[in-house]
């Protein structure tokens, strides 16, 4: 097990190198001054040419690429190139992520309960009524942008209703109420989305799990349906379904622009588009690195997770 | 010789009767049977665009933000545009955009994946290190960044033919890339091993032929799930590209852009001209997703 | 009342132009123009608007004690300490949340060119002439301004007893400074200075020594003209509010972020006393919708600036104070004169000769705004000329024009604009409206930092934008910012790239005419010469709104975005 953590760390280490190569590449070889960009179409020449000095846009290539690396690893990000006084991780993306986690988090409580329950039902009641409609409204509401869901769920139950905030500018200094009462709409667009891909990931592992040798035996033998599934059933399709939770943390951090627009809350999401729109590198660079350590750190917690659950997984872990 | 050939054909004559035998399967399916209608609904209006459309969609014939009437089924846009025909003429954008972007990246992730698959080696794990480290970020995300950034490069407006829908394709196709080569790659695996693979090899049949004759004619199963599955996500991925402002641009009747006008509406209790493009966008994607779905079942028996 | 009617206001103003203003009613800011601020904010509540006490005591307002959780990592910020009440009016302490648009640049007082940042900044730091109730200018750090004979020299007097928020005192050293840093680093008040033209003759006096006349130098160193906010002398150009927090302003800046927004408390030792308000919490928001949600749901209690066309609910909402003004904020269709396929007049004239302005008007104002000329003199000027022609639409006539020009069979351009508020949409319109004209027109809507720096002005000073775009300008309460840095020849912002020594003679006439016919006079030759030569068509000059909510009052607001809150309290 030690020795299958130890050599996923390592792979996450060069998949992050190779994602800042990426990112950073993709920053250089696509056009668009930055110093011009940061200083306004007024400023004189000479001072943006100042500027692309002190950014270090002159120096080397290399000597660039190495800066970004160097930050990396001594995880000292530096200033943010639109505001030198904001530093990028303590100024800009540390907050952003705790504003992101929130979200997420939230999301993630109600959609994962209500999809797991929703995909046992499911599995359950096979081929019956209820499991084609509990499969259309996972299609229907998972095809949907959440931008489309966050927009009518504001109007209806925002502006209309009146029980949710539409925007969710949270007052300073809220209590956790509060704050989980501005930021229920927009999890509540993401867990529409994603309701449906757990609930349907839930149904066809339980599904393949009741039908399997080892659950006919356990029936057989006299336990009730509720221990069938709570030993076994559970155990087993649950595997799929946090894998396929762990590959889409990175979306509910770094995907949902959308959303954070809609409702005006500045997450993650919104901090990279800025950084983009305002060719701001470093923010942008090291934001999408918190990303994708998030999803490595989600996918292997998964995996680890997973192999707790059911021992035969940890055998095949262990030999890969 | 020519008892390879009988191998072959008997092969080829298996495949054959497979798929016959699937598509009357498919054929039988409730939710192909409503997926393909509504698709096919769409398709339609696609290419029929504006000629049965009751007004021009690009062209301001009334007053603006009507509320739905007759005449205006739908009611009028933030400058005075119809909507129900900008509903119509919508399909066009996306179901030129969408489809040609999933094709084109099922096209490049197969060859990738194959080659992956096959060679393994050193090819296959540079190229593994490489889609993982893509996959972990968000497909939405990194297609904003690079429209983002790609906002005004020559280079690029040169390969596009300065045709943004050109750029939109390219961009998506790259980005659905990894995943369909890392689902290739898994089936080419399952594959290369199995007696037929290493007959051909054995027959000194070099790795190209290997790849193209007798692999993927096996495997296009999965392919074809991959491909239906892809078009959603297309059409999903491309509509919000649209609503972020970097897919496709105005003046088009596009959906996503549609929904990305009319949002500061909402606030005067200005309903439909979001409404309708985003039940337009729901209901071709979840026509679209119940024809990969049933097709998925039927391969998956 | 909900809004005024413009009518009214204008009637009163007008009639106090009849006549000829004599120079020292222009000295002491006469010059009136139109523009209402706390005289609409005090309508909307029965109480006046009342200066705060300054005796420094209101009645308490500590901000609450910070809870355990706090957002985004912020510290808890405590409000100004509460001092016993005095017989201050109404309610007075607590915060307002203002809705605002972020910044795109940084708030570096001399280089800024969003409305975002001059709100900002105009919290902090000041201007020799402020805002005055009635939208004019008036006395601010400045008390008192004179000209000479031939307003080639003006003096101004400063207030004295003022402090900066780092404890030095305020004097005329700082303002020297501040307009030598402008010429330096700026464009020395749209070229009206140059370096060793202000000086000091003593503590509290200012003189400026000008090239050629200027009768409209106050404008130029007023709130209206944000890039002239008085900086203290050891400010190194280039530092911005956030890093350097300072000023003369009632409000210190507590807090900045980019992303959300800022914080401002009280400054206790402000000249013009305690205000009634404890802080100022400014939220940014990326968009104009999310405004309008967050103040329908009463997440802000006002906002800097929303539209029309999506801001209906707050236009009739019985608890909304809405602040309507007519204004010179226009957009101008720029059209290369120099490179491109318009350098020649007929082809520009067919363009604005396919416009449908009302039209415009009407789809994307309901009619709040006013029609345009293709010259930068609105309507809402007194000296602004009636008599000259309104264009109107005359397809034929383009065609005709396009035809005369060499382009038979129409021509092909690429129409340039920004994703920001109308323009968008107006970019979609005139597509519509000038391929009648014969126009086929390409559309390209890009981002603010993108368009700025590659289709409008990419050099500076302005050289290679464009052929055919759609710029926008704030609100100016005299046309001298938009004709020295839009169309004299050579000037910052001259995206057509037009010269006209004609034009350039009649912005120097404009400029030293000291009375209200000669001022008329000019303008008709302004008006006049960018009617026919049409560098740009301008189709309207739209009203800006803002407003606040009914349980607040005093809030005064500029067109440019500068919500002043020194006056504002709890109604």
């Amino acid at each position: 097990m030690l020795r299958y953590v130890a050599k996923r760390l390592l792979l996450s280490l060069v998949t992050l190198w190779l994602i800042t190569t990426i990112v950073f590449l993709m920053v250089k070889l696509l056009p668009g001054d930055p110093a011009r960009a940061l200083s306004g179409p007024q400023a004189p020449e000479a001072s943006v040419e100042a500027l692309r000095f002190k950014l270090g846009l002159k120096d080397p290539f290399f000597s660039q690429y190495w800066r970004v690396l160097k930050g990396l690893v001594t995880l000292d990000f530096g200033h943010s190139w639109r505001n030198q006084r904001i530093e990028v991780w303590k100024g800009l993306l540390a907050p952003a992520l705790f504003r992101s986690s929130k979200l997420a988090g939230l999301a993630m409580l109600i959609t994962a309960p209500l999809a797991i329950v929703a995909g046992l039902v499911a599995a359950r009641k096979r081929d019956t009524l209820i499991d084609r409609g509990i499969v259309m409204v996972g299609l229907a509401t998972s095809s949907i942008p959440e931008f489309v869901t966050g927009a009518l769920l504001a109007v209806v139950f925002g502006l209309n209703l009146h029980w949710l905030k539409p925007i969710a500018s949270i007052p300073r200094h809220s209590s956790v109420i509060t704050q989980l009462h501005y930021l229920l709409l927009p999890a509540l667009a993401m867990a529409i989305v994603y309701f449906g891909y757990i609930a349907r990931m839930m149904r066809s592992g339980a599904a393949k799990a009741l039908e399997s040798d080892y659950v006919r035996t356990a029936t057989m033998k006299g336990l009730t349906d509720g221990q069938v599934i709570r030993r076994h059933v559970l155990r087993n399709a649950l595997a799929p379904t946090i894998t396929v939770m762990s590959v889409q943390i990175g979306y509910l951090f770094g995907g949902i622009i959308g959303v954070e627009a809609v409702t005006n809350y500045q997450g993650l999401a919104t901090v990279i588009l800025n950084a983009a729109t305002n060719k701001d590198l470093p923010v942008l660079q090291y934001a999408v690195i918190v990303i994708a350590v998030i999803y490595m750190a989600a996918t292997l917690l998964a995996d680890i997770t997973i192999a707790w659950l059911n021992p035969r997984a940890r055998l095949d872990l262990d030999s890969a | 010789m020519s008892a390879t050939v009988d191998t072959l054909s008997a092969a080829t004559q298996e495949r054959r009767r497979a798929r016959r035998e699937n598509w009357h399967l498919l054929r039988r399916r409730p939710s192909f049977i409503i997926g393909s209608l509504i698709s096919l609904f769409w398709i339609a209006c696609a290419i029929l665009g504006d000629h049965v459309t009751p007004y021009n969609p690009l062209n301001y014939t009334t007053k603006p933000t009507l509320t739905p009437r007759s005449g205006h089924w739908f009611g009028t846009d933030k400058i005075g545009r119809d909507i129900f025909s900008r509903v119509i003429a919508g399909a066009r954008d996306v179901l030129l955009v969408a489809p040609a972007a999933a094709v084109l990246g099922v096209l490049f992730g197969t060859i990738l994946g194959m080659i992956m698959g096959y060679r393994r080696g050193w090819v296959d794990l540079l190229f593994s290190r490489f889609i993982e480290a893509l996959l972990a970020l968000p497909v939405i995300l990194i297609g904003l960044l690079i429209l983002t950034l790609a906002d005004t490069s020559p280079l690029l407006g040169a390969i596009t033919f300065h045709s943004r829908k050109l750029l939109v394709i390219y961009i998506v196709a790259l980005l659905f890339t990894p995943i369909v080569a890392r689902t290739v790659r898994s089936a080419v695996i399952g594959e290369r091993e199995l007696d037929y693979v290493t007959s051909a090899k054995l027959r000194g049949e070099s790795g190209v032929y290997i790849m193209s004759r007798e692999i993927l004619p096996n495997i296009m199963g999965p392919i074809i799930v991959e491909l239906t599955v892809r078009i959603g996500y297309a059409i999903f991925t491309v509509s919000t590209l649209s609503f972020l402002g970097v897919g496709i641009q105005r003046p088009s009747p596009d959906w996503g852009l549609a929904i990305s006008d009319g949002r500061d509406l909402l606030r005067a209790n200005i309903w439909w001209p979001i409404t309708f493009p985003a039940l337009a966008i729901a209901t071709l994607v979840v026509g679209v997703n119940l024809i990969a779905d049933s097709i998925q079942s039927v391969y998956d028996r | 009342m909900d809004h005024v009617e413009n009518g009214t206001v204008d009637g009163l103003i007008a009639s106090q132009l009849n006549g000829r203003l004599t120079r020292r009613q222009l000295a002491t800011g006469v010059l009136a123009i139109p523009t209402i601020s706390a005289l609409i904010a005090a309508c909307g509540s029965d109480k006046k608007t009342t200066t705060p006490a300054t005796s420094g005591t209101t009645a308490g307002g500590t901000t609450p004690p910070a809870s355990a959780t706090t957002i985004g990592g912020a510290t808890a910020t405590t409000g100004a300490t509460a001092t016993t009440a005095a017989a201050a009016p109404a309610a007075t302490g607590g915060t307002l949340r203002v809705a605002a648009q972020a910044s795109a640049k940084t708030l570096d007082p001399i280089a800024m060119v969003d409305l975002g940042a001059y709100g900002i900044v105009a919290q902090c730091f000041e201007y020799l002439c402020g805002l005055a109730d009635n939208g004019d200018i008036g006395p601010s750090l400045a008390t008192k301004w004179e000209a000479n004979a031939d307003s080639t020299e003006w003096t101004f007097t400063l207030r004295s007893g003022v402090k900066w928020q780092n404890g030095a005192d305020f004097t005329a050293d700082d303002v020297v400074a501040t307009m030598e840093r402008i010429v330096a680093k700026g464009d020395g008040l749209g070229g009206s200075i140059k370096t060793g033209n202000v000086t000091a003759s003593d503590a509290t006096t200012v003189v400026y020594k000008l090239a050629s006349p200027n009768a409209s130098l106050p404008y130029l160193v007023s709130i209206y003209n944000p890039q002239s906010a008085i900086t203290p002398k050891g400010y190194a150009a280039g530092t911005t509010l956030d890093a350097q927090p300072d000023g003369t302003g009632p409000w210190k800046l507590a807090k900045y972020d980019p992303t959300t927004g800022a914080t401002f408390e009280r400054n206790d030792a402000w000249w013009g006393g305690k205000t009634p308000l404890d802080s100022i919490d400014w939220q940014f928001f990326t968009d104009v919708s999310s405004m309008v949600t967050a103040m329908q749901s009463g997440s802000v209690d006002a906002i800097v600036q929303f539209s029309v066309v999506g801001g209906d609910a707050l236009l009739n909402d019985a608890n909304f104070n809405t602040i309507k003004m007519r204004t010179s904020t226009h957009r101008q269709i720029w059209m290369n004169c120099k490179t491109g396929q318009f350098t020649d007049k007929r082809v520009r004239q067919a363009l604005a000769l396919s416009l449908d302005r009302p039209a415009l008007i009407d789809t994307l104002f309901k009619g709040t705004a006013d029609l345009g000329n293709d010259s930068v003199i609105a309507p809402l000027y007194p000296f602004f000329d009636k008599s000259v022609p309104q264009r109107t639409r005359d397809t034929a006539k383009a065609k005709q024009l396009l035809a005369d020009a060499g382009f038979p069979n129409g021509l092909k351009a690429t129409l340039h604009a920004v994703d920001l508020q109308e323009m968008p949409q107006l970019a979609e319109l005139i597509q519509i409206q000038a391929a009648e004209g014969g126009f086929t027109l390409d559309l390209n809507v890009e981002s603010d930092s993108t368009f700025y720096s590659t289709e409008w002005c990419p050099a500076s000073p302005c050289a290679g934008s464009a052929e055919l775009g759609i710029v926008d300008y704030g609100h100016r309460a005299t046309p001298d910012v938009f004709l020295l840095k839009a169309f004299k020849t050579g000037g910052d912002w001259n995206s057509s790239e037009y010269s006209s020594p004609d034009l350039d003679a009649a912005i120097l006439e404009y400029q030293a005419s000291a009375d209200i016919v000669k001022r008329t006079a000019a303008c008709k030759k302004i008006e006049t010469i960018m009617l026919e030569d049409t560098p740009a068509a301008i189709p309207y000059f739209y009203n800006y709104l803002g407003g606040f909510s009914k349980s607040f009052t005093g809030v005064r607001l500029s067109a440019l975005g500068q919500m002043l809150l020194d006056k504002a309290a709890k109604a």
